[in-house]
């Protein structure tokens, strides 16, 4: 990920978990978890346009997505995080540890 | 027959010591016994300990964390029992039933998921969901609710959960 799809996550996170992600690193494993977050939530239709299906079991999406992809995702669910954290508030919830262990490099 | 001797004390002496169980203490009231980890790692407000294949997270239930944007203060043991009573919500305003209850399904909250008992004073809830292989311990203390999640099995989930004790 360059600086700026870094703080495009950073962002999106921040309203979900709060100033805490401000500390965490924006790493594959951070981008990873989000993006199984959203693609599993399957609640928001607006932000599902930016999941490509099906993806093959156990790939990394960061490695799989192409770049542009990618980019288009992270620009989408920064712009919109307003709307989307309402649909996925209740599923992030449920992933909060295994964020936290991302965080930390567990 | 000395060597022989200072094997098995070795091995008798590992064995205790993977078996021994720590203690996480919770409050004047209460703690918990748990295995000895791999590893514990503390967060500006969570404690995570960690095994091989199974982790656990401990911190105060705090709706700010929760929530960033929903003021739940104040009243956090009403979220977290219309979370796992579903009679309970018919009292709350809607927003707050609706809440509870998509809540609810997140965790994989059904009759056959949980479970609620007693230590003292203290009222637990647990959860787990067999699905996403996930868990979570409500304990009502006496002045604070703490939350643990865990992800792993309902049989580690239940060895936090029956080793809560009273101190």
């Amino acid at each position: 990920m360059n600086l700026l799809e870094r703080q495009d996550l950073k962002d999106f996170l921040v309203s979900l978990y709060g100033n805490k992600v401000k500390g965490w690193p924006m790493n594959e494993q951070i981008f990873n978890l989000t993006y199984k977050l959203v693609a599993e939530s399957g609640l928001c239709s607006g932000m599902m346009d930016f999941v490509p299906r099906p993806m093959p079991y156990g790939v990394s999406p960061l490695r799989y997505l192409k770049k542009e992809l990618r980019g288009i995702f992270l620009r989408t669910i920064r712009q919109n995080k307003d709307q989307y954290i309402i649909c996925i508030k209740h599923a992030a919830r449920n992933m909060r540890a295994e964020f936290e262990l991302a965080a930390r490099g567990f | 027959m000395e060597n022989i001797l200072k094997a098995v004390l070795i091995t008798i002496s590992l064995f205790i010591s993977s078996a021994f169980a720590d203690n996480l203490v919770l409050s004047t009231k209460l703690r918990i016994e748990y295995p000895t980890p791999l590893l514990i790692s503390h967060g500006s407000t969570d404690l995570i300990v960690k095994y091989k294949d199974w982790t656990f997270m401990h911190e105060v239930f705090n709706t700010k964390n929760f929530y960033p944007q929903i003021d739940l203060t104040g009243v956090e043991r009403d979220f977290v029992r219309a979370m796992f009573d579903s009679k309970s919500r018919s009292k709350w305003p809607g927003w707050f039933a609706a809440l509870s209850k998509d809540q609810a399904e997140a965790f994989g909250i059904t009759p056959n998921s949980t479970n609620r008992f007693k230590i003292g004073n203290a009222e637990i809830f647990t959860v787990h969901d067999k699905k996403s292989n996930k868990g979570q311990i409500f304990i009502f203390d006496e002045l604070v609710v703490h939350q643990i999640a865990i992800l792993g099995t309902k049989e580690q989930l239940d060895t936090i959960a029956h080793n809560i004790k009273e101190r």
